[in-house]
This record gives structure tokens, C-alpha cells and sequence, in this order.
């Protein structure tokens, strides 16, 4: 999820700021199949190059920071190309907006109006897919993880799938759904945290 | 515009060919090469370092290596009291007797075959008693005396926990320390009764299962040439060579106790593609249970060699007859039983299985030779008397998809 954010947000900035420029196409055809390629389709592919043909990275288990490369490149490839075709959009929608010219025009530099005005407007955009990339990383962990044979509630959960241990997918269940709605939560609260007309809507006014 | 991203689509179609099928000659010449270094590396190493047989031992064109890998795709439970099917049980827990392979006798293990009439048990005809004597010198990895009381302990709380029920089976009673009286409510004369009850109970310490505080479930302590090292759920567990193995007399050691590596290494793969993968970038020595589909792909140039081994285990197909199911209806069953043509069902196994004609394999001592002729509805093919079958049981021409567990 990090690394989703942390590689998909400035290169969604990068592309809005690089419009129409041979980068931007690239980063958006390339964004475009992160989202479309299939985890599991990615996880094997990356297994194969890397560890079977370059063998660079383990193809399972775990252990120290190699082990981690795989799993979490193949996990977060769709949420950075969601992220970035998100954050691109909106950080487009903002730029012609009156404030940034505003900005431009009082003096301050583009790196200003982009981190200042820009992307904090942004943000409402990106956070909402976020919470939806958190219910998609978690579901789609229960196959990364059965690939990479990596120790996880995902793997817990199908080997108790695989057994019929109910008491066991119940709880797995609980506990997924109660991180999903944890994460819903918190992209509300950040969206008042970002957005003082929504915070506002919740504030009990003194008398 | 749609030049550049019909060229960007070829590419990156042609890489992603490039990496599913680029792993054939390349591949297979970098893993000689890399075999080659290690067994020259190796043979440096030996004699630079003087490193005899504890490190590696050359016999021929083959070499026992200290440690192996062995890649399997799930370990269910550690748990010695309840039935698994993970080979890695069987190198910690040993049972009072166990069987030579396909068609074999019965031989004692923990079982004293110097005591009784039948090679480490007694008998009288027309009793539903057994009594089973067992060797006085077995120690487990904890050091702990193995007794009569720990072999009553284990049928026992097996009987009383484990999910599937014994039927026959009502208790042991510990005589001494070296005799065990067992007590069923009929005398084991079915095919497969001692089997059942002789050959499917790791004995453990109750010692050592009490002072486990998992109760054995993520620990192991047993008496068999391996001993537990560590376990991470869902990822390895490890083993090492017990040298200190109860069983002295080597015209009783059976060759799987031999311990012939240091150390072993259980890998969880749980994928098969990942687990011929780990075959083919050596993280893997070994895949036990590998799908014999990939067989063929890997042993083809002679890189890779298959291990099969004959086995009496029987698959079949039992209807669920209670009340709610279409199977509860006899003719319907036989209508079931006589499409299913278990010749193609071999042949969709690549012909590693045959048709059984009899549950009763050569694996029992009393297996009767003659079981395994002639045709049944479990064995026989015949469209007419499906038909006929399904008329009688008033089959209304309903799809009804079948469901299996």
C-alpha cells in the first residue's frame, strides 16, 4: 500500500504536469495494464524472470528483505497505475482552477503551487481509492500470498478453506472485514482533515 | 498516437513471452553450469579441507549432501495425535508397527517382535483383547522413557479427541512398562483391522506432550531418527538428525531411519508452479508429491529424476446416503456406478493408478487373491442398466450437479 502510494502519486503528478508529453503516454499505457494484469498472472511472470531465469530474488518463503521484493512489487502494481491515472486526473482538474492561477500570479513557484494548491485539493480524489485499493490489496493478498507461499492471514485463510475450518475462516473473515472498515474510517476522517468545508459540517458551533 | 501504443502493446506482449518461455536450453545450460561449479566447488573443498563423509560423500556419479530442501505443499498439522499425510511426521513419530510397502508383512517398530506368538504381539482366538509388547530401550528427543503408559496415553486421547471415531477401538490399558493390553468390542477379524489400529497412532511421551505448551501442535518430540528444530506455520519447518536414535540394532533399522542428510528443511510451496520452479532454481532438492503432469516435462532430458513408488492406496467414490440426498435412492446409486468408467479415469491419470476391483489390497495380511476378479456395479461400465436404473428410481431428467468432498 505504501509503496502503491509512494511510486503512484508523484507519477501521477509527473504525467499532469508533463501533459500530453511522450512520458505521459508512456506512464499512462503503462498504468493502464498495472491495473489491468491479474496479481497472481503478474506474480508468476516476475517469478519467472527473476528468480527461475535471473535468479536474482527467491520465488517463496521468507526471510530478509528479498523475500519482500516479489510479493510486494506484484501487490502494489495495480495501485500504483491506480494511483497514478487517479492522481493524475485530479491533479489535473486543479490546474485550471482560478486559485492556481491566483498562485501563479502572486509569484510563487511551480513547486509551491503544486505541493501548496494543487495537490492538497487533490487529495479528496485520491484518498476515496485508496480505502477501495485496501479491500482489493486485502483480497488480493489471500492469492499473493498461496503464490509466494508467504505466511499470512491470506495463506491462513485458503489453507483453512481448503480444510473446512470454519471456526477459522470466520474469524479470518472478522478480522479482514474489520481492517476494511477501520480503513473506511480513516479515509473519512482524513477527508476532514483535508477538507475544512467537510470538517466543518461537524463542528457544534459554541454559543 | 495509436502507432505508439500498438508498439508499446507488442512489447510488452513480447516481454512478457520472453519471460514465461525463455527458460528452456538457457536455462537448463546455466543450471548444469551451475551444478558442475558446485560439484567442482565441492570436490575443492573436500580436498583442500580434508572434509570426509560428514560433508559429502562421493559414491560414483551421486553424493549425499548434509542438508536437503525438500519443497511440499502443505503442512495441515504437527499435531503426532491426529491423522496427517505429511511425509515429515514419519522421520519424528514412529507407530508400534509399521508395513513393507505394497504386498508387505507387518514388522514391529516400537513394537518388541522378540515378545508374542505374532512378532511383538498375543492373541487368543475368540478375544477381543490384544495384548502388544514393546521394546524397553526407546527414548524420545526430550529424553523421556517411552512406556506402556505413554502408549496407552496416546490411543487414548487419540480415541478421544480425534475427529474421525474408531469403531472397534475402546481402550488401552498399560500392563508394565514394556506391555499394553488393547481392548476393542470385537475381535479384529475384517481386512485392514490391525492396520487401522496398529499402524495409526504416533506413540509421543505423555510427558512431553504435557510439558509442550502447544500440546505438540507447533512443536514436535518424538522418537524417530529426526528431531524437531524449529516451525513457522505456514512457511518451513526444520529437522535434525537424531544421534542419539533408540534403535541400536541395525538388523532392525529399516531403511527410512537411516538419516542419511544432517538436516532437513520443509518448505511450504503451496503453488505447483512455484514448486517446480524451486526445483529448477535449486531452492528445492526435492518436491514431495509433485504433479504428475510436470513429470514428464522435467525428467524429458535426463535434468531432473522422478521418484515414483507403488502405493495399495484405494480412491473411490462414496455416495452420501442419508435422508437429503438423491444417492439415498439405491437405484439412482447404481445408475451413478455404472456410468463412471474407471478405465478412462486410469487413463486421465496418465495411467499411474489401475482399476481396484476389491477394497481389500495386498497390503493385509489376509488379502484373498481371488477379491480382485470379476465385475460389479463398482467396477463395470454398462449404459443399458443406467438407463434402466435411473427409470426405476423415477429420474426426471433434472440437471443435478454433483458435489464432492
Amino acid at each position: 500500500m505504501l509503496f502503491g502510494c509512494a511510486s503512484g502519486i508523484p507519477l501521477g503528478i509527473f504525467c499532469a504536469i508533463k501533459r500530453d508529453s511522450f512520458f505521459d503516454h508512456i506512464l499512462r499505457v503503462v498504468s493502464m495494464v498495472g491495473v489491468s494484469l491479474p496479481n497472481f498472472w503478474l506474480a508468476i511472470l516476475l517469478v519467472q524472470l527473476f528468480s527461475q531465469n535471473l535468479g536474482w530474488l527467491p520465488s517463496h518463503g521468507i526471510g530478509g528483505i528479498q523475500y519482500w521484493i516479489l510479493p510486494v512489487v506484484a501487490g502494489s502494481l495495480a495501485g500504483i497505475g491506480s494511483n497514478a491515472r487517479m492522481t493524475r486526473s485530479a491533479v489535473l482538474e486543479t490546474v485550471k482552477a482560478d486559485y492556481i492561477t491566483t498562485a501563479r500570479a502572486k509569484g510563487q513557484t511551480e513547486r509551491k503551487v503544486i505541493s501548496a494548491h494543487m495537490l492538497p485539493n487533490a487529495m479528496i480524489t485520491i484518498v476515496s481509492t485508496l480505502s477501495g485499493q485496501f479491500a482489493n490489496l486485502v483480497g488480493g493478498s489471500v492469492v499473493l500470498e498461496t503464490v509466494f507461499s508467504f505466511p499470512g492471514i491470506g495463506m491462513y485463510l485458503m489453507n483453512a478453506v481448503s480444510n473446512r475450518d470454519y471456526p477459522v475462516i470466520r474469524s479470518c473473515v472478522l478480522i479482514l472485514a474489520l481492517f476494511a472498515a477501520v480503513m473506511v474510517l480513516l479515509t473519512d476522517l482524513i477527508y476532514a482533515y483535508l477538507d475544512p468545508r467537510i470538517k466543518a459540517q461537524y463542528v457544534v458551533e459554541k454559543h | 498516437m495509436k502507432k505508439i501504443l500498438a508498439c508499446i502493446l507488442t512489447v510488452a506482449m513480447m516481454v512478457a513471452l520472453t519471460a514465461c518461455g525463455s527458460g528452456g536450453k538457457e536455462l537448463e545450460n546455466t543450471q548444469q553450469e551451475a551444478q558442475a561449479e558446485t560439484e567442482e566447488a565441492a570436490k575443492d573443498e573436500m580436498k583442500d579441507e580434508e572434509i570426509g563423509s560428514d560433508v559429502l560423500e562421493e559414491a560414483g556419479n551421486e553424493y549425499v549432501a548434509d542438508h536437503i530442501t525438500i519443497g511440499v505443499a502443505a503442512i495441515n498439522t504437527l499435531n503426532p495425535l491426529e491423522k496427517s499425510v505429511f511425509h515429515g511426521m514419519y522421520e519424528v513419530y514412529e507407530c508400534l508397527f509399521n508395513f513393507d510397502g505394497v504386498g508387505g508383512e507387518m514388522y514391529a517398530v516400537l513394537a518388541d517382535d522378540t515378545k508374542g506368538a505374532f512378532g511383538g504381539y498375543d492373541h487368543e482366538e475368540g478375544s477381543s483383547d490384544y495384548t502388544v509388547y514393546i521394546c524397553d530401550n526407546i527414548y524420545d528427543h526430550a529424553g523421556n522413557h517411552i512406556t506402556g503408559s505413554d502408549v496407552a496415553f496416546s490411543y487414548n486421547y487419540r480415541n478421544e479427541n480425534a475427529a474421525n471415531s474408531w469403531p472397534a477401538f475402546e481402550s488401552v490399558e498399560a500392563v508394565d512398562d514394556t506391555s499394553v493390553i488393547f481392548h476393542f468390542n470385537r475381535e479384529l477379524t475384517g481386512v485392514g483391522d490391525l492396520a487401522t489400529y496398529f499402524y495409526d497412532v504416533f506413540i509421543v511421551s505423555e510427558e512431553a506432550f504435557n510439558n509442550s505448551e502447544s500440546k505438540l501442535i507447533n512443536d514436535m518430540c518424538g522418537t524417530g531418527p529426526y528431531k524437531f528444530v524449529s516451525y513457522v506455520d505456514g512457511s518451513n519447518l526444520e529437522l535434525v538428525k537424531n544421534e542419539d536414535y533408540w534403535q541400536t540394532d541395525l538388523s532392525k533399522k529399516k531403511f527410512w531411519a537411516n538419516a542419511n542428510v544432517e538436516s532437513i528443511t520443509y518448505d511450504i510451496i503451496a503453488e505447483a508452479s512455484q514448486q517446480i520452479i524451486a526445483l529448477q532454481s535449486g531452492e528445492a532438492d526435492l518436491i514431495d508429491g509433485i504433479k504428475p503432469t510436470y513429470v514428464d516435462q522435467l525428467t524429458a532430458d535426463g535434468s531432473y529424476s522422478a521418484y515414483g513408488y507403488n502405493s495399495n492406496m484405494i480412491m473411490c467414490a462414496l455416495p452420501n446416503c442419508s435422508s437429503a440426498s438423491i444417492c439415498s435412492n439405491e437405484s439412482f446409486r447404481k445408475a451413478i456406478f455404472y456410468a463412471i468408467d474407471n478405465d478412462a479415469v486410469a487413463t486421465a491419470y496418465n495411467g499411474e493408478v489401475e482399476v481396484a476391483h476389491t477394497f481389500g489390497i495386498d497390503k493385509f495380511s489376509d488379502y484373498d487373491e481371488s477379491w480382485n476378479h470379476g465385475d460389479d456395479y463398482t467396477t463395470k461400465v454398462d449404459q443399458g442398466l443406467v438407463d434402466q436404473y435411473l427409470q426405476e428410481a423415477g429420474y426426471n431428467g433434472e440437471e443435478i450437479p454433483p458435489r464432492a468432498h
